[in-house]
C-alpha cells in the first residue's frame, strides 16, 4: 500500500512536470516576425540605467555584428549616432507613435531595437571577481508600434586564479578583474544571444528555416564565461 | 572502413557548422578600440580592419556587411577624401537597398552629390 502511495505521487509530479514544461517554439514565441519580417534594424542609443557612463556608447558598438549576423541590414551606429545627436535625439528614452514614424521617415527603417542596459559593473572579493552584463531588448515595428520580439539576457563573467599560492591567487585575481574589458564580453554575449533568440532576418540564407527551433524559456538568457 | 567513418563525421560536422553568412573580421572590435582611444593609429587601424573586411567578403564571395562601407565613406570624409567617401556611400547603397534613403540623407548632409 505503502509503496502504491510512493508510485501515485511520483506519476502525479511526472504528469505535472510534463505539464509545467512545454518548450515553445520561435514562430509561437515571436509570430510577428514571421508575419512581417522587418529587412532593416535601427540600433538606438541604449537607456543606460548601470552605474557606468561609459556603457552606453560600448554596448551599443557591440550589437551590429550580432544582428547582421543574422540577415537584417543594420544602420551604421556611428553616422546614425550622430544624426541623432544634432537632432537632441540621443538620449530620448520613450518612443511614442510619433517619434517612431520619424525614425522611419528619416532613416528608412522598419523596426527599432531598444535596449536596456540594467548592470554593467565588476565585483571583487578576494579569491574570485565577476564581470556582470545584463540587458533587456526590444524591437519595435516603426509602422505600428507593435513589440516584434524581445527577450531578456544576463551574463556573467567568472575571474578565477589558476595559482596554488594563496597571495598569488588574490593578486592574479585582482588583477584579472581590474583589467578585464566589457567590450568583448558584451560583444561574444550578443553574438549569443541574437543566435539564440532572434530569428533569422530576409537576407540570411536560412530565412525562415527556424521556425520549430525551441525559444528560449520565458525569454530570458543566462550566460556564463569562466576565464 | 575507418576512412569512411572519418568522412561520414566530417560530413555531419560540415553540415552542423555551416560558414558564416557575413565576415566582419575583427572590425567591430578595432571599432571599438577607436571609440575608446580617440586617436589618430585607432583610426588607421579601424580602415585596415575595414579594407581587410572588403578583400576577404570579395575572396569568399559574400556581401559586405551593413554599415560598413558607410563607416569607410566617413573615414575617407575627415581625410578630406569627398570622391572616395561619394564612392563607399553609393556602394553601401549598391549592396543594400534599405539604406537607400540613409545614404541620400548623408551624402547630402556633407554636401556631395548622391
Amino acid at each position: 500500500m505503502h509503496k502504491l502511495r510512493i508510485f501515485l505521487a511520483f506519476s502525479l509530479l511526472a504528469i505535472f512536470a510534463a505539464c509545467a514544461y512545454q518548450p515553445s517554439t520561435l514562430q509561437t514565441t515571436y509570430p510577428k516576425m514571421y508575419q512581417n519580417s522587418p529587412a532593416s534594424i535601427l540600433i538606438l542609443p541604449p537607456i543606460n540605467n548601470s552605474n557606468s557612463v561609459e556603457a552606453k556608447e560600448y554596448f551599443a558598438c557591440s550589437l551590429a555584428e550580432a544582428i547582421g549576423m543574422k540577415g537584417y541590414y543594420t544602420f551604421p551606429v556611428e553616422a546614425v549616432f550622430e544624426v541623432m545627436r544634432d537632432e537632441g535625439l540621443y538620449d530620448t528614452e520613450t518612443l511614442d507613435a510619433a517619434h517612431l514614424q520619424n525614425l522611419k521617415k528619416y532613416f528608412g527603417a522598419d523596426a527599432v531595437l531598444q535596449t536596456t542596459i540594467n548592470r554593467w559593473d565588476k565585483v571583487w572579493y578576494g579569491l574570485a571577481g565577476s564581470l556582470t552584463i545584463e540587458v533587456d531588448y526590444a524591437l519595435l515595428s516603426t509602422s505600428t508600434g507593435e513589440v516584434l520580439w524581445d527577450i531578456k539576457a544576463r551574463t556573467k563573467v567568472n575571474l578565477e586564479s589558476q595559482s596554488d599560492n594563496l597571495l598569488g591567487a588574490l593578486i592574479e585575481t585582482a588583477i584579472k578583474t581590474a583589467f578585464e574589458d566589457y567590450f568583448p564580453n558584451s560583444h561574444a554575449a550578443n553574438l549569443q544571444t541574437m543566435n539564440r533568440s532572434l530569428p533569422f532576418g530576409i537576407h540570411h540564407p536560412s530565412y525562415l528555416s527556424d521556425a520549430t527551433n525551441y525559444a528560449p524559456p520565458l525569454k530570458e538568457i543566462k550566460i556564463e564565461i569562466t576565464k | 572502413m575507418r576512412l569512411i567513418s572519418l568522412l561520414v563525421i566530417l560530413v555531419l560536422l560540415g553540415g552542423c557548422f555551416a560558414p558564416p553568412y557575413l565576415y566582419y573580421g575583427n572590425s567591430s572590435h578595432s571599432y571599438y578600440k577607436m571609440l575608446k582611444k580617440q586617436d589618430a593609429n585607432s583610426r588607421e587601424d579601424y580602415q585596415r580592419s575595414l579594407e581587410r573586411v572588403f578583400y576577404w567578403s570579395a575572396q569568399y564571395g559574400k556581401p559586405v556587411p551593413p554599415g560598413l562601407y558607410c563607416d569607410y565613406a566617413i573615414l575617407m570624409l575627415a581625410q578630406q577624401r569627398n570622391d572616395l567617401a561619394l564612392e563607399y556611400f553609393n556602394k553601401e547603397k549598391a549592396t543594400w537597398s534599405e539604406a537607400q534613403p540613409f545614404m541620400d540623407f548623408l551624402m547630402q548632409r556633407y554636401g556631395l552629390r548622391p
